[in-house]
């Protein structure tokens, strides 16, 4: 890989830090503890999902069959490989390289939207069969009597991390316009570690819910 | 600016095998969800999705030599939801059904 000598660090730590590395730790010490509600509020519906589960088995068996796995482990493999290139993005700034920066950040933002592309196309399917949440399911060739249970979950869990995917690619288009610009150097790469965090953390939660969801 | 020789940088071979580990670790989820080991079968997915997690906190989010608070905030949420879910079955498995006689 190839270094930019071209580079230089433009950025000012703000006048209540001692130094840039004081600036730094404090940025992601406030990022980590971000993430720390964020593993609560996930954290919170999981446990009612494994607890209902564990109630209603039937119900949640007879759910699952109206997922693909295949295509849950696509989304899976999607994920992970844009969590490689979003760290292999903050690899390039850490090195003073922008350009394979930006192409980094523009390679995880096409794999969020590929993922974001197969849930809308699962979404789109179930809605059709009238799968929908809560009290507008309106499908009626289950056994179970209340696998509109099994479906207010599925869509609370994976929508509610399909909208944490969608805020991860706004935000890693703000750091790839900011990497264009040559903001970032080994010296100065806070807002793109950050956003590479929850990207990381988005992915974590994936990890978690393609088993649950699509295999047990 | 010469302080900030604490960002080490980590080998992008580094990164690439854990990347590989995980899509192996996902295919294993895969196959070990084709076999049917009873009351296991969670336990068992819940288990490889908790090895990949690990991976990607341990080196993609860098806490194998990030600062000791940082691994509090994530040790302090899992604390939390594990009372949270501890507590919450402790409710579920000791209820008894009640019979309204009216």
């Amino acid at each position: 890989m190839s270094t930019d000598s071209k580079v230089v660090n433009t950025h000012k730590h703000a006048h209540h830090f001692k130094d840039g590395q004081h600036e730094f730790q404090s940025s992601m010490l406030g990022v980590w503890l971000f993430l720390a509600t964020e593993i609560l509020m996930f954290g919170g519906l999981i446990v009612a999902y494994i607890i209902y589960n564990s109630m209603y088995p039937e119900v949640f068996a007879e759910g699952a069959k109206f997922l693909d796995w295949r295509l849950g482990a696509t989304n899976t493999i999607v994920l992970l490989l844009s969590s490689w290139t979003m760290v292999m993005g903050v690899r390039s700034a850490q090195t003073n390289n922008n350009k394979l920066c930006v192409k980094y950040l523009l390679a995880t933002i096409v794999f969020g939207a590929i993922f974001m592309g197969i849930k809308y196309y699962e979404y789109t399917h179930k809605f059709h069969l009238g799968l929908y949440p809560g009290e507008l399911f309106s499908f009626t060739g289950g056994e179970a009597s209340n696998l509109a249970l099994y479906f207010s979950f599925y869509f609370c869990l994976t929508g509610m991390h399909g909208l944490h995917v969608i805020i991860g690619i706004l935000l890693i288009i703000w750091v790839l316009l900011r990497a264009k610009k040559n903001e970032f150097n080994s010296e100065y790469y806070t807002p793109v570690e950050g956003v590479g965090l929850f990207w990381h953390l988005v992915d974590v939660i994936w990890i978690y819910l393609f088993p649950m969801l699509y295999l047990i | 600016m010469s302080e900030s020789h604490e960002h080490q940088v980590i080998p992008a071979k580094t990164y690439f095998n854990v990347l590989l580990t995980l899509l192996v670790l996902t295919i294993l989820t895969v196959v070990a969800a084709q076999f049917d080991f009873g009351a296991a079968n969670t336990i068992i997915a819940l288990f490889i999705a908790t090895i990949k997690a690990a991976f990607v906190f341990a080196v993609f989010m860098n806490l194998r030599n990030d600062s000791k608070l940082h691994w509090m905030c994530l040790g302090s949420a899992v604390f939390f939801l594990l009372l949270l879910y501890g507590l919450a079955a402790i409710d579920i498995i000791t209820r008894v059904e009640h019979v309204n006689t009216l």
